[in-house]
């Protein structure tokens, strides 16, 4: 009986010693559990910059110091695989402008340290970490995490702190409608998905007139097919059915019947994969034909075509960014040249997350170089008047909400069961194929 | 004119789709009714059933209608498996414990396909090419599946009605007290029920990837509309729960047509509701 005791004392004084180490651990790291995935780059590249520093101090441009732009991304969770791309966007942003000269201020050179954490998909992770950001590691400015739940989380801390923050893979509106002032979008918001769309069927079809959108049942979906359902009567378009559908639908037979009946020239909408996909079989299968289908989402993925076979050809779907856009550019590295310094770094093809990674945090640098300054409110002043060209598309921000209204959606579409790119003109590597033929 | 056909073809959808729900339902309702235990895994089984379907055809070009030879021993070894292993040490015990132990499986299984065949979109190609009669299109691959699903519910209620095997199994639903009482193996029936309720939810599975594209996640969606249609049809009653299925394929499908596709669940549960309040023993069921 005793030993019995004695030995339950011993249990239970081990486990409190046990938990009272944990409580420690996580007093002691601010109740962080990501503490060892932190890290800080500021060596990678320090011997390349002091080079330049070197020959530009002939020409009395003077070292002034290093930039910290902090951001949190998701390296582990649900979002890693995106996070992830871009996170190496704006790595690999940070070794080009460290040995491309840094950033100039007046005749002041700085270079780039990137602080980061990993947000493991969670918002209170989010909220954490861009304050201590904010106020432990006392960055200079703020990139947005992957998504725009996390990002929309950010921006709230952001604003609070009055730092400026570029948001990247955020396609939301409602960050941009709480009246905050000090986040910039950089995605095209998703009420603008669709426009380069109904622009492209109104320049192939100039007697196009009536659409069919249809939209899964959840808010981003929605927003998407309302942008697109405005846009579309302005443009005099008749808009014949308009209508949701359940999240994770199994059949969507009747809702493809009443547009069939309608007539449609497009079908436009979409929500997640899934029933993207469910949506252009069933449409095959109930012969139900369009001159043009434009489906968000699942359309720009390549698993849409390992799941269609060669019912995916002539699906369009408008993507954020692709490696093979045909842009001008008037700032920053041309499409080709980022493609080139990705794929040697990182040894995969950029996705758009890997393309907005890179994009956001040269923008940014667009903005300190035209503030001239380091001071939060002069670079938010300053990204009003920004109107750029990069390797991403345009850039330019509605000044009150910080709203993206220059980049444009670009469209792809399947041809031959390849991806290629044929909206806008200007980015576009191939023509479309516009009517589609029937099924 | 035009309305007419839009009106038949809303119907012909309801029916296919509702075929498809009556199957799929077929399995929970036989283990429920035989056990009364909630099989809350069922949704994932079905997802196996349609990954096995996936599988076979894209490995080796095995069609679906093969993979239902293979679905049969696989099922009726998952069911004997997950008899003896589980569901005979909680299924005389407090209801709450067999809820978790499924509630666990379910968990376990949606992991592990995640985990080895990734959340990735799957689906077969189209099988079937579809028939059309006058402007009316039946879609050959949900014809298909609603053609062997009906086979299936018909061959379950043959032996059901005509067979000793059969009858024990009613009396074991009945009450199963007094079928053992009257010399019925009461736990051979608990684990032939449960393996054909899992061989029918495997079914049902193999004719939903002919049908729809599916993931690890969708288990759930499947295990919410088969209880519903469970509940609708009375429990433990497999015809019931046939009828429930086309009733529930029909009601979304009208719904969709003239009203909105994206409230058709909430018509749907609201219907749930209504058979609680007035019917609780379920539409097609005798009250007892």
């Amino acid at each position: 009986m005793n030993k019995a005791i004695s030995r339950l004392t011993a249990i239970s004084v081990i486990i409190i010693v046990i938990l009272a180490i944990i409580a420690a651990y996580f007093a002691f790291y601010g109740g962080a559990p990501t503490t060892t995935t932190v890290t800080t780059l500021t060596t990678t590249s320090a011997v390349p910059t002091t080079t330049t520093v070197t020959t530009l101090t002939t020409t009395s441009i003077v070292y002034a110091g290093t930039i910290k732009v902090g951001f949190t991304t998701s390296v582990t969770g649900s979002l890693s695989v995106e996070g992830t791309r871009q996170l190496h966007g704006i790595q690999l942003w940070q070794e080009w402008v460290n040995t491309h000269g840094g950033i100039k201020i007046g005749n002041k050179i700085y270079n780039v340290s990137l602080v980061y954490y990993d947000d493991q998909s969670s918002k209170d992770n989010v909220v954490a970490f861009y304050e201590r950001l904010i106020t432990t590691d006392k960055v200079d400015f703020l990139i947005s995490p992957y998504s725009s739940g996390l990002a929309f989380t950010a921006a709230a801390v952001a604003e609070k702190y009055h730092k400026v923050m570029v948001a990247t893979g955020a396609a939301s509106d409602s960050i941009f409608q709480q009246g905050y002032k000090y986040t910039v979008q950089l995605y095209t918001p998703g009420s603008l998905y669709l426009k380069s769309t109904i622009d492209l069927l109104l320049t192939k079809d100039p007697n196009a007139k009536n659409i069919a959108i249809i939209y899964e049942n959840e808010i981003f979906a929605a927003s998407v097919a309302d942008g697109a359902k405005k846009y579309a009567e302005s443009k005099g378009l008749n808009v014949v059915y308009y209508d949701k559908y359940p999240s994770n639908p199994t059949d969507l037979s009747s809702l493809l019947t009443v547009i069939k009946s309608k007539n449609p020239d497009a079908i436009i909408g979409g929500g997640h994969f899934a029933d993207g996909v469910l949506l252009i079989k069933q449409a095959k299968q109930l012969n139900v034909n369009a001159k043009l289908f434009s489906i968000v989402v699942a359309a720009p993925e390549d698993k849409f075509r390992d799941a269609l076979g060669a019912d995916a050809n002539y699906i369009m779907g408008p993507s954020q960014w692709e490696p093979d856009v045909k842009y001008t550019v008037n700032y920053g590295p041309s499409v080709s040249e980022f493609i080139n310094m990705y794929v040697k770094r990182f040894n995969e093809t950029p996705t758009y997350h890997s393309a907005g990674g890179f994009a956001a945090a040269l923008v940014l640098q667009a903005a300190i170089e035209k503030a001239q300054s380091l001071d939060s409110d002069k670079v938010r002043e300053a990204f009003n008047s920004l109107d750029l060209k990069t390797f991403f598309g345009a850039f330019k921000i509605d000044p009150t909400t910080g709203l993206q209204i220059a980049h444009q959606m670009i469209l792809i579409q399947w041809q031959d069961g390849k991806k290629y790119t044929v909206w806008p003109p200007e980015a576009a590597s191939r023509e479309p194929i516009y009517p589609k033929p029937s099924w | 004119m035009v309305i007419d056909i839009v009106f038949l073809q809303t119907l012909v959808n309801g029916l296919l789709q509702g075929s498809i729900y009556g199957l799929v339902a077929l399995g929970l309702t036989l283990i429920w009714g035989v056990m009364r235990v909630i099989n809350l895994a069922h949704g994932e089984f079905i997802i196996l059933g349609a990954y096995t379907a996936f599988w076979m055809f894209t490995l080796y070009s095995l069609q679906p209608l093969i993979s239902l030879l293979i679905g049969i021993p696989l099922g009726f070894l998952i069911g004997i498996v997950i008899y003896v292993g589980l569901v005979k040490r909680v299924v005389n015990g407090p209801e709450l414990s067999s809820l978790l132990v499924f509630f666990g499986l379910s968990m376990i299984l949606q992991n592990l396909m995640l985990t080895y065949w990734t959340a990735d979109v799957r689906g077969l190609p189209i099988l079937y090419a579809s028939i059309n009669i006058g402007s009316i299109t039946i879609v050959g691959d949900r014809l298909m599946a609603s053609v062997i699903a009906i086979i299936l519910s018909t061959f379950l209620l043959i032996l059901l009605k005509y067979t000793y095997f059969g009858r024990s199994i009613r009396a074991v639903v009945q009450d199963t007290d007094a079928a053992m009482l009257m010399g019925v193996n009461v736990n051979y029936i608990y684990a032939m029920s449960m393996s054909i309720g899992i061989i029918l939810t495997f079914l049902g599975g193999i004719l939903i990837a002919l049908t729809t594209p599916f993931t690890p996640y969708q288990g759930g969606i499947y295990t919410l509309y088969s209880f519903l249609i469970v509940v609708l049809g009375g429990l433990g009653n497999p015809l019931g729960s046939l009828f429930g299925g086309l009733l529930i394929g029909i009601i979304e499908s009208y719904t969709a047509t003239y009203w909105s596709s994206g409230i058709s669940p909430a018509v749907a549960f609201l219907l749930l509701l209504l058979v609680l309040i007035i019917k609780p023993e379920g539409i097609f069921s005798r009250r007892r």
